[in-house]
């Protein structure tokens, strides 16, 4: 089985060539740095150090260099705490900061084992309008607006 | 002198050091809150300071950095868990003096401490700063470069175990930093065709995620309840014997302290066990240290204090962070319109010596405060994670969301916080690649403005002896990391073995 570290050395090998071929073809001035020029430079220093990397950790046999450590239940945990809140992002273009986060909340709260129903909904209940004055009215920061009707 | 003196009376405003002395309070429950870092603290408060006077903004970050240095030592005393890595050391001590029944003088050895150290490297960053900067005024385009250069690979080799991955991390971060519109030809770069790469990726989602929303995922993978914390705090008054006893660790600290603050790259977490270690040393007492002496707690307490004012030197002088917290301070000056370097103090000496003279009151803002919140510390630490961290995700939606109004910001706050999970999860660290971001504009324009006034003659960085200085200082510090990250790795394969 390849190592984490030998698979994400190749991930970034593979991302500095990407980087170093879409910059040949980049203006060259006469004097000075061209567009390409600063970018190529790094993904071959980058290149150079991934490659260091995956050197090194093919020769090492460490059993902890192989595997991820994720806590049991924690990927499932982050997953779906990312999706909620990718989610909650593209929901507030149209249900709005107000509506929309106090739902947000007794959802991460259950994410984190809040099991406290009543609790839950009085946290995101609170806490909303406090951050809505805080941003909206103290700092004249527009926040999303419900825009659905 | 009469610039301090100004400084001190815009930092004296009615609501200028009301901020201040909110923010410090901030940053002491920050602080105290295992978890919740300095660089999350600067991080969440940034989105407050937009709109504000830079000044007021300005000493609000330096409270929070202060205040949670602070803070850190209330859950390493109460809890046997350091709020913040600088207050590690601080436990060694301070838990088992709580679990004398003494943590109230724990307590506040540890406050008084934070503030003697705290004075001591504002008085250093005081007389050093200016003088540094006007130093640095002489440098050029080639100068810079090299000094950006040296600022990565320090921190790339200070920030973990592996120094490969500090650099690959920085490299990452220098690489973001080309996206979007290239400052020299106005072409765009590595967009994809898509619009809102055109200006970027923005500094502060890349910090709420790299910083903030990474931990908020962490929290989520592994699900802590709140420590049990002592029932009372009580007899929080030092005997006068004990104030004598404290005066020398706190001067070891305080000298440790500040020299380390102020060499790039190391930081808090350093000068607290190397405190703690020499105030062991020189103590009549040693054999006390690590069963409840009050030394042991005010040696690295007086030492990461005395980080602070020692670490905002080249960050001020140089635009070159000291350690990692100094790295977010700098992205977060820079968002409120405050560039830190040599011209700072020219250009804007209102804001440099405000800052100077603020750090002044800060000390003073923290020793009482931090007095008066020893008996509610336990209260604070009380929080159960499960309610802070949501909330905490909301405000980094938030916070993402008020630099443009623009939700793409939020979503790159969250991609990016995907992606300090995942290189926390394997050993990456995050602020290189930050700092990257960071100072990726100013090495790729000063490595251009060398190249044009020397006509593409790349030998100009090693011809200017300040430059060739600077470059040789990085060769160094990779070398030095790797030749003691191997020396620590043999000793503990012997020690196992």
């Amino acid at each position: 089985m390849l190592s984490v570290d030998l698979w994400t050395s190749i991930g970034l090998m593979a991302l500095s060539c990407v980087v170093f071929l879409s910059s040949l073809g980049m203006p060259k001035p006469r004097f000075g740095l061209g567009p390409g020029a600063y970018p190529r430079v790094v993904s071959i220093v980058l290149f150079m150090l991934a490659a260091a990397l995956a050197f090194g950790s093919w020769k090492s046999r460490a059993e902890e260099a192989r595997r991820l450590k994720i806590a049991p239940g924690g990927f499932r945990r982050i997953l779906v705490l990312t999706v909620v809140t990718l989610a909650y992002i593209q929901l507030l273009k149209v249900l709005g900061f107000v509506y929309l986060t106090p739902f947000f909340l007794m959802v991460v709260l259950y994410i984190f084992g809040y099991r406290k129903p009543l609790a839950s909904v009085a946290i995101g209940v609170g806490t909303t309008p406090a951050l809505y004055v805080v941003f909206e009215l103290t700092f004249k920061v527009l926040l999303p607006e419900f825009t659905l009707f | 002198m009469t610039n301090l003196t100004h400084g001190l009376l815009l930092a004296l405003e009615p609501t200028t050091f009301a901020l201040m002395v909110l923010s410090v309070l901030g940053g002491i429950v920050v602080g105290a809150l295992p978890g919740m870092t300095s660089s999350m603290g600067i991080i969440l408060l940034l989105p407050f300071t937009y709109r504000m006077d830079e000044k007021a903004a300005l000493l609000m970050l330096a409270g929070m950095y202060c205040g949670s240095m602070m803070g850190g030592s209330f859950s390493a005393i109460l809890l046997r868990t350091p709020g913040t890595p600088s207050a590690a050391a601080t436990l060694l001590d301070g838990y088992p003096l709580t679990e004398q029944g003494k943590a109230g003088k724990a307590l506040t050895t540890a406050v008084v401490s934070s503030f003697a150290g705290g004075l001591v490297s504002t008085v250093c960053l005081v007389l050093i700063a200016p003088t540094l900067a006007r130093v640095a005024l002489e440098f050029g385009a080639a100068e810079y470069f090299s000094l950006a250069v040296f600022g990565l690979t320090i921190m790339a080799s200070a920030s973990g175990k592996n120094i490969l991955k500090g650099l690959i991390a920085g490299c990452v971060g220098l690489l973001v930093s080309t996206v979007g519109i290239d400052m020299v030809m106005g072409r765009e770069r590595f967009t994809f065709g898509i619009l809102s790469l055109s200006n970027g990726f923005a500094l502060l989602p890349v910090l709420i995620g790299i910083f903030a929303v990474s931990q908020v995922l962490a929290e989520a993978e592994v699900l802590k309840q709140p420590g049990e914390v002592v029932r009372q705090v009580t007899d929080t008054r030092l005997a006068a014997s004990e104030l004598r006893s404290i005066a020398f660790p706190i001067a070891i600290g305080c000298v440790i302290g500040t020299i380390i603050g102020v060499i790039p790259g190391t930081g808090g977490s350093i000068a607290c066990f190397l405190a703690y270690q020499e105030a062991q040393r020189w103590s009549k007492n040693r054999e006390k240290f690590g069963h409840g002496a009050l030394e042991g707690v005010a040696a690295p307490e007086a030492a990461n204090n005395a980080v602070t004012g020692g670490a905002l030197v080249p960050m001020l002088t140089l635009g070159i962070p000291g350690d990692v917290v100094t790295s977010v301070m700098l992205g977060a000056l820079m968002l409120i319109g405050v560039r830190p370097g040599p011209l700072l103090f020219m250009e804007d000496p209102d804001v440099a010596y405000t800052l100077l003279s603020g750090m002044f009151l800060i000390q003073f803002v923290m020793l009482a405060l931090g007095l008066a919140s020893i008996r509610a510390a336990k209260s604070v630490l009380a929080v159960p994670y499960n309610i802070l961290m949501p909330v905490i995700m909301v405000l980094c939606v938030v916070g993402a969301y008020t630099l443009q109004n623009s939700l793409w910001d939020v979503g790159v706050a969250v991609a990016f916080g995907v992606v300090g999970y995942f290189m926390r999860r394997m050993s990456y660290p995050g602020a290189p690649l930050v700092l990257g971001v960071i100072l990726g504009p100013m090495i790729e324009d000063q490595l251009n403005r060398a190249l044009l006034i020397a006509r593409n003659d790349w030998t100009v960085l090693l011809r200017r002896p300040i430059s060739l200085m600077f470059l040789c200082m990085a060769v160094l510090s990779i070398v030095f990391s790797v030749v003691s990250v191997r020396r620590s790795t043999k000793q503990s394969v012997a020690a196992s073995s």
